[in-house]
């Protein structure tokens, strides 16, 4: 049975424009799943559906197997936790500290359990040291910060984040890559976001959707999504900077392993120029 | 000089902010409420002195901000004044002015209350900018929670008190990009701008309240905010401190209770 499953599912907007079509999307457990797709391709709209804050004009969003209905509400956005795109709109509280305990709070653990929780949470993002400050005197990657914490306080399941790294400056989107992947590894939470920032996503990822106009166009591993252009180029997007290289090397006949992150395409090109051994 | 968190700035960066938040609202709003009731200007007056020394000695608030904030209240009350000496009457008459064949009388009485109502503006005021200045809403929450306030009524207060910023800052947005389109070159445009400004705003402001209402849903909003607090204990010598201040405010408002300038 799978975390998060969609089947068939489709959107339309009350005006009558239809958001997503047909979309049928899994996530596993412990999965590192991106979701790329231009503005507008439906990825925000998809997120929104996970933890049942839309509802399908038709077919199915099922969280370990069970569609979302009122009565186990809460139990799916325990379970799944969102981050959404605008850390304004998401932090309400007075103080860093009181944001990040509203959600525990509201599942009603006792103080000190809410307490822990707030700081562990604060620990992970690397925030702990800023835990009384107002949220108005906070950087906007601050405020992001602040907002993942909200969540992972909740011990949520599935960690759904909405363009994490829109708008952060490029040590905001390093310190975000680290401290997600060490979410996902030490606690086996699975992890989808979205983005258009294509080289991000080997960063992260190990699985990838890829949406335009309110459809999945494709899905697999790396390798298949990155293997050729047109795929990307169609819904607007590119490939990320690392392939993009390493296939216009095989171009001009050089002969190179393919490699998606910054780490493995430094052992491919080290093997390449200075022979295998 | 001022910009839109200049208050919150301040109150979070003074000189006080250590001491115990129950202390100061006690001190303060003690002191408003003897300056409203004593009948000579003289306490009042005093407590003003006192209050200004409190804020800008101690809590090292900047003593130019502080007078530009004490300028508002100080050139309403101003106005005020001048129809108090002139519609109200008794007493002796201090001074006739005759103005189109009309006598405009100033008496001793409209003078006496002109420099009471004077007297005590600025002495609420110095007490509400105590408090204001030196003590940061949060610990003002956290007060209320101590006094038993109703949960709905603290929960709104903090809600509203974060949405100010984000409104803030939403209307310095608007703002910037008409000034940067010329939005506010002439009379004309400046009104249609600002009227722009203002139905932004309150549709920004729908906006982002259904955005925090989903934000707040998706964390399994279930009417409760936590409120954070340690345990302290107030001071001996601050309580000691604090009713010595009280009691010798209320000392001079009934020593002076008869004292009256004209």
């Amino acid at each position: 049975m799978h975390l998060i499953e969609t089947r068939d599912l489709t959107y339309v907007y009350p005006g009558g424009v239809t958001g997503l079509h047909g979309v049928n999307f899994i996530a596993p457990r412990n999965a590192r799943i991106a979701v790329i797709g231009a503005n507008g391709a439906g990825k925000s709209t998809l997120f929104k559906h996970f933890n049942g804050i839309m509802k399908p004009t038709s077919g199915q969003v099922l969280v370990h197997g069970e569609p979302i209905t009122r009565a186990n509400i809460r139990e799916v956005r325990k379970m799944v936790g969102v981050v959404f795109q605008n850390a304004d709109d998401q932090i309400f509280s007075p103080t860093v500290e009181q944001d990040v305990a509203f959600g525990p709070t509201n599942l009603g653990l006792d103080e000190e359990t809410v307490q822990h929780r707030v700081q562990e949470a604060l620990r992970m993002v690397g925030m702990e040291d800023r835990a009384t400050r107002v949220p108005h005197h906070l950087s906007g990657g601050e405020k992001k910060r602040v907002a993942i914490a909200g969540i992972i306080a909740m011990e949520p399941q599935v960690l759904v984040l909405d363009e994490p790294t829109a708008g952060l400056d490029p040590q905001g989107v390093s310190d975000l890559v680290g401290f997600i992947n060490s979410l996902s590894r030490t606690y086996g939470m699975t992890v989808i976001f979205s983005t258009h920032d294509v080289s991000l996503v080997p960063e992260i990822a190990e699985y990838i959707y890829v949406m335009g106009g309110g459809k999945i166009v494709a899905h697999g591993n790396m390798s298949d999504i990155f293997e050729k252009d047109e795929l990307l180029t169609s819904v607007r997007l590119d490939l990320p900077c690392i392939p993009k290289l390493i296939r216009s090397l095989w171009e001009h006949g050089i002969e190179i392993d393919m490699a998606y992150t910054q780490k493995d395409a430094e052992s491919a090109f080290l093997r390449a120029f200075r022979g295998s051994g | 000089m001022i910009d839109e968190h200049l208050l919150d700035d301040l109150a979070l960066q003074n000189g006080l902010l250590e001491v115990d938040a129950r202390l100061k609202l006690a001190v303060g709003i003690g002191a408003i409420l003897i300056g409203v009731f004593s009948p000579s200007p003289i306490a009042p007056l005093a407590i003003a002195a006192s209050m200004a020394v409190l804020t800008i000695g101690f809590a090292r608030i900047p003593a130019r901000i502080y007078a530009a904030l004490l300028a508002i209240p100080v050139s309403f009350v101003f106005m005020s004044i001048i129809v108090i000496l002139f519609m109200t009457g008794g007493g002796e008459p201090l001074w006739d002015i005759p103005i189109l064949g009309h006598t405009f009388s100033l008496t001793t009485d409209s003078a006496n209350l002109a420099v009471l109502l004077l007297s005590r503006t600025l002495g609420g005021m110095c007490s509400l900018f105590f408090i204001a200045l030196t003590t940061p809403m949060v610990d003002i929450f956290s007060v209320m929670n101590r006094l038993r306030l109703p949960d709905e009524f603290i929960d709104l207060s903090m809600l509203i008190y974060r949405n100010i910023f984000v409104l803030i800052g939403e209307s310095i947005a608007i703002h910037n990009a008409q000034v940067m389109r010329n939005g506010y070159s002439t009379f004309r445009r400046s009104i249609d701008a600002f009227a722009m400004l203002a139905g932004m705003l309150f549709v920004r402001a729908w906006e982002k309240g259904e955005e925090m209402l989903v934000a707040m849903d998706a964390r399994c909003y279930d009417g409760k905010f936590q409120m954070i607090e340690e345990e302290r204990r107030i001071s001996a010598t601050g309580i000691a401190t604090a009713t010595g201040y009280l009691c010798a405010c209320a000392g001079l408002a009934v020593i002076f209770r008869s004292f009256s300038l004209f």
